[in-house]
């Protein structure tokens, strides 16, 4: 069974609330600007692989503003919390931000194809703030004795982020001076590496804690988690062997290994919701089942087209799966929970009346939030495979107000933690 | 079913006592949740916590119950659960 470790003495290792609530304020903010940066490069969508334009930088608002933010952010809180361990440096979370944040704001405008001049600066803030992210985490994970599980899915992802970083900045130097025999499979391995080995990692082992948790499950087996690690690793490490290698055939093998990884954590989250206490789970538990449907729609459709049968525009729509069918429906649909958690936990101790996680939510934002999402999702696939940019256009307007609304959502939660609870 | 959960549960003359001091979240919400509806017990309810549980309020609301932080002891948030008839 899980080992009982999380949230135990959680009071005093809560961060000061503007540290993890600046990441997720950040994350609200970018997938905003992700869905309008879309919009404006609609017309590029259904036949994108890859290169500057408007697409390409809307791909990483989303990937590094929405998802890497929020992974950043909930790392910080929750990890010392569940590893027992404080974070070593406060101020280093809060500089992490201010490189990362403002770097990515640069680099998605290098990579809009409308400043380049601003690839490199952008690329090296946004990727120090990353830096300086695994080196905490790392440290916090290196002492971390009580989740063993956890802690391994998340040095494991970090390795995968180090990997992700190399990648992306080997591809910006190569749009500049084209070193790069095959920029395309570089890019492949790029985005392959960050979606499934640095967020898909961390949302296995994350899933271990949080998702009992929210649920109130009163057990969840261990020995499962080390499998589907075990397994996702593998994955990972064979197609990432395959591009370097040249051999695609390898990505049929990692495709399915990650398969049998996808079910061996899907048996985990059912054991979890089997013996789950808590009646209220909310729109935020549908969004984490839409996700897990994308996540294996997504790796479904990666093992047709590396088996070489034709989808039109797939692998636009492979990514598009992925990235917002999996990652950011699960992102959006967890972040909901954590965030007025969070705040409950802030707001509370100051004797009177107790302050519950619903007096800090918005629940119509969320529900516009959720519509718009799967709206968009919808129809942005259907603009890839019928090759139809107003069907695209549609989809990211859907994603647009969709995305104001989960910021009015953030907007409530913060600013209600900070009338609630203590300054910090 | 009871023997399962974690924690302690005892009766005083003031009503049903539940520590979860010691326990480690979800463990305490488990534990809590769990004699609720398993116990027959209308309240009152004292909880022996180390911070606040804030986030099972709703659950308890949801059963119909109320809660109140009262004095307690040193490193204890005490509070009292009553379900109004």
């Amino acid at each position: 069974m899980m080992p009982g470790g999380f949230m135990g003495g959680a009071k005093d290792r809560l961060l000061p609330v503007s540290v993890p609530f600046r990441f997720f304020g950040a994350a609200a903010f970018f997938h905003v600007l992700a869905w309008l940066t879309l919009l404006w490069g609609a017309d590029d969508l259904p036949r994108f692989i890859g290169g500057p334009g408007p697409v390409l930088a809307a791909l990483h608002l989303m990937t590094l503003g929405v998802l890497a933010m929020a992974a950043i952010g909930a790392s910080y809180q929750l990890l010392p919390v569940a590893t027992r361990q404080p974070l070593a440096r406060v101020w280093m979370a809060r500089l992490s931000f201010w490189l990362f944040a403002p770097g990515l704001l640069i680099l998605a405008l290098g990579m809009s194809g409308e400043a380049d001049s601003a690839l490199w600066p952008g690329a090296i803030l946004a990727c120090a703030g990353l830096l300086l992210f695994a080196l905490l985490t790392g440290d916090n994970l290196r002492r971390a004795g009580s989740l063993p599980i956890v802690a391994a899915h998340g040095g494991a992802a970090l390795v995968a982020l180090l990997g992700t970083i190399a990648a992306g900045l080997l591809l910006i130097g190569d749009f500049s001076h084209g070193y790069l025999a095959d920029h395309a499979s570089v890019a492949v391995l790029h985005m392959g590496v960050a979606a499934f080995g640095f967020m898909g990692l961390l949302v296995f082992g994350y899933s271990l804690i949080l998702v009992p948790m929210y649920l109130l499950s009163r057990s969840v087996p261990t020995r499962p988690g080390w499998l589907q690690l075990g397994l996702g690793v593998a994955a990972i490490l064979l197609f990432a062997a395959g591009r370097l290698m040249a051999l695609p055939l390898l990505d049929v093998f990692a495709l399915l290994i990650g398969l049998a990884a996808a079910a061996t954590y899907l048996v985990l989250m059912r054991a979890a919701w089997k013996s789950a206490m808590r009646r209220r789970q909310g729109l935020s538990f549908v969004l984490l089942r839409a996700g897990w449907a994308g996540m294996v729609l997504g790796l479904l459709a990666g093992l047709v087209l590396a088996a070489g049968i034709d989808i039109p525009n797939g692998p636009a729509l492979f990514g598009w799966i992925v990235l917002v069918g999996w990652l950011l429906t699960f992102v959006t649909g967890i972040l909901q929970r954590i965030m007025p958690f969070l705040a409950s936990m802030h707001a509370t101790g100051r004797g009177g009346k107790p302050v519950r996680v619903s007096d800090l939510t918005a629940e119509l934002p969320l529900r516009i939030h959720a519509v718009g999402h799967g709206l968009a999702f919808v129809l942005v696939a259907l603009g890839i495979v019928l090759d139809l940019n107003v069907l695209v256009q549609l989809g990211a307007v859907a994603g647009l107000a969709g995305a104001l609304a989960f910021a009015a959502f953030a907007g409530v939660v913060i600013v209600q933690v900070y009338r609630l609870g203590p300054p910090s | 079913m009871i023997d399962d959960l974690p924690g302690r549960h005892w009766m005083a003359d003031d009503g049903l006592h539940i520590d979860v001091r010691d326990l480690a979240a979800p463990e305490p919400m488990i534990a809590i949740l769990g004699r609720l509806e398993t116990l027959a017990t209308d309240g009152p309810v004292i909880v022996h916590h180390f911070c606040e549980p804030a986030p099972i309020y709703d659950d308890l609301a949801d059963l119909g119950w109320t809660c109140e932080v009262v004095p307690g002891d040193e490193d204890e948030v005490r509070l009292i659960l009553r379900r109004p008839v």
